[in-house]
């Protein structure tokens, strides 16, 4: 059997990936995240004193603190299964991916287990964030210097 | 190049071993013992899958009611870097070891090699068979164990569990191998590591389409022909494969697949078992039952493997997977 | 999915809201503020507090205007400073300003609301 012959019967008899299914349950469950982020927002702007602008670094400590608890407990992992990237790209889903790592090294002691493998699938996130932000101020940099836009 | 066994090595006990999710399995009641902890009360997942192993050939030194002393090989690996559970295995154990990597197909290679010992007369008692422990395989192949990642419904359970076979001269009485085909690696170029039945199944089909070829042999000849891990999905492509070939539906009854049928319905696993104590804990507790029972006369076991590792994956490769067979019949 | 909605179209009203306390002594000032702050169209809520020579103003821009918040913030905190130069104006589209500003509308103590505005526009210039 030649190997276009066997990708028509593989395709054939493989279910085809609800992607419709599975944007709407990320979009649901990602929305709800941030919804619960928002609340944890207002609830800090109000009962304590943080402003917009400061409620911002409490709001995240918050969340990754909680995705960390869920993580331990192991329910991050079935809300994944669930929501895939709705879990996944939230800061949420940066907690979970530092603490799976983390609690998974923790066989080969501190230094080399958690400590080199915490960052083993949260690594390209740091580094490509920051890499982007830096080319994004460039280019606004670039562009207020020639005056077509302003700070 | 099919090999034949004139002097029939026959199987003189199996052991089965599995951790706690296996306790869902349809094949619970065959093992012989169901851990409670995953890690058999070890520190790590890797101490614990060592010590996995270690019990199944206990077990099936003690039906056989032999010491360490009195077996001549032990032919296992396991999915893990340098199968180190296996080595250091086999280095509690003391016997002599042949360690042997064919991923999810090392049971059926094992057996193949552990045989072909015995019709030497180089063997006397010889202990062949694969294991694998989900939490240190998922480690190594996957993400980390608490990760949410989504998986899709191709995607397969590695199980926990072990499964070992004596080997030794002929017994009337006991199932006997006949025959064997070593398989070739063949890749029709899957690159998804969450689609192992569509990478393995052409694997496969070469390789039982070879022994039944060079045997002369109808699939018809056969009471069973069962895969070790191809899960629902790669059962259904293979059995595509064999209707295309103009199979009839009675024989395409005839096959089977240990992974598809390892948890049963339950939609948590997936498209099914895998790993290599799938086809390992199958074959040698409830197959082996059921031929001494008389319910099956001539087997063909097909166990397959895929040859990929981690990094081979994230450089863009494809799958490369084979299958090893043994013909095992009861007279 | 009636209230949804109504959810979503609790979004359209172009209603302004502007509420001023009266703190201070000068009616003039009150009233030329009031008006400026109702001149500027991008304001849907504006909370002025008037004490003595500070003035807290804030305000809720209209929805989809979010991006140009500093911008009106800073367009109207300059119009009202050059009109008042003796005066201490901080224009804030924050919504803590908003929220405590709403509850020092109804506050009768002057001293109280002196210290609580001057806590609010140390807050103002925090960072982090």
């Amino acid at each position: 059997m030649d190997p276009q012959e066997y990708q028509q019967i593989e395709q054939q008899n493989t279910p085809p990936t609800p992607y419709l299914k599975n944007a709407l349950k990320a979009f649901l469950v990602g929305g709800i995240i941030c919804a619960i982020g928002q609340a944890i927002t207002f609830l800090y702007i109000i009962f304590f004193d943080f402003t917009d602008k400061t409620a911002g670094n409490a709001t995240v400590a918050t969340m990754v603190f909680i995705s960390m608890v869920l993580t331990g407990l192991g329910l991050y992992r079935k809300l994944g299964a669930f929501a895939g990237a709705g879990s996944a790209v939230p800061v949420t889903g940066f907690g979970n991916a530092v603490v799976s790592a983390a609690i998974e090294g923790k066989t080969e002691g501190l230094v080399l287990g958690v400590g080199g493998n915490m960052f083993k699938l949260a690594g390209s996130v740091i580094l490509f964030g920051v890499g982007s932000a830096f080319f994004i101020a460039l280019i606004k940099l670039i562009l207020v210097s020639m005056g077509v836009v302003e700070w | 190049m099919v090999i034949l066994f004139a002097s029939k090595p026959s199987i003189l006990a199996c052991g089965a071993v599995a951790g706690p999710v296996e306790s869902k399995s349809v094949f619970h009641s065959f093992f012989d013992a169901v851990a409670e902890d995953e890690r058999w009360g070890q520190k790590t997942n890797e101490q614990g899958h060592s010590k996995m192993i270690q019990e199944a050939c206990d077990i099936v030194m003690k039906k056989a009611d032999l010491k360490n002393l009195d077996v001549d090989y032990f032919l296992s690996g396991d999915l893990v870097n340098q199968m180190t559970p296996t080595n250091f295995a086999a280095r509690e154990l003391a016997i002599s070891f042949i360690g042997l990597f064919s991923a999810c197909a090392t049971s059926v290679s094992s057996v193949i090699i552990a045989s072909l010992l015995t019709e030497l007369g180089a063997s006397q008692y010889a202990i062949a068979g694969a294991a694998s422990q989900h939490n240190a395989i998922e480690r190594q192949f996957r993400y980390p164990l608490d990760y949410g990642a989504q998986k899709p419904a191709t995607a397969q359970w590695t199980v926990t569990a072990a499964g070992y076979a004596l080997i030794g001269k002929h017994d009337p009485k006991l199932p006997s191998v006949v025959a064997a085909t070593v398989g070739k690696v063949i890749d029709y170029g899957e690159v998804s590591p969450f689609h192992m039945g569509g990478a393995m199944a052409p694997a496969a089909y070469d390789t039982i389409t070879s022994h039944l070829k060079k045997r002369h042999q109808k699939i018809t000849d056969y009471d069973l022909i069962m895969t070790g891990d191809l899960g629902k999905i790669g059962l259904k492509i293979l059995k595509a494969m064999f209707a295309q070939t103009d199979a009839e539906q009675k024989e395409l009854e005839i096959f089977r697949d240990a992974g598809a049928e390892f948890y049963g319905e339950d939609q948590a696993f997936q498209a099914g078992a895998s790993g290599a104590g799938c086809s390992a804990s199958v074959f040698f507790s409830y197959i082996e039952q059921q031929l001494k029972t008389g319910r099956y006369k001539r087997v063909l076991l097909v166990a397959t493997g895929a040859l990929l590792s981690p990094m081979s994956f994230q450089q863009g490769e494809s799958i490369p997977c084979t299958a090893h067979a043994i013909e095992i019949t009861m007279e | 999915m009636l209230s949804l909605v109504s959810l979503f179209l609790v979004g359209c009203t172009n209603e302004q809201t502007v509420e001023i306390s009266d703190m201070s002594n000068d009616e003039e000032e009150r009233a030329e503020i009031e008006a400026m702050i109702k001149d500027t169209e991008e304001v849907q809520t504006g909370t002025t507090i008037l004490v003595e020579d500070d003035v807290l103003i804030a305000i809720q821009v209209k929805p989809w205007l979010g991006f140009k918040e500093r911008k009106i913030e800073a367009k109207l905190q300059k119009e009202i400073e050059e009109k008042y130069p003796d005066l201490n104006v901080l224009v804030s589209s924050d919504y803590k300003m908003l929220w405590e500003s709403q509850k020092l509308l109804e506050e009768e103590d002057e001293k109280k609301v002196s210290d609580e505005v001057k806590k609010l526009k140390d807050l103002a210039k925090e960072e982090t």
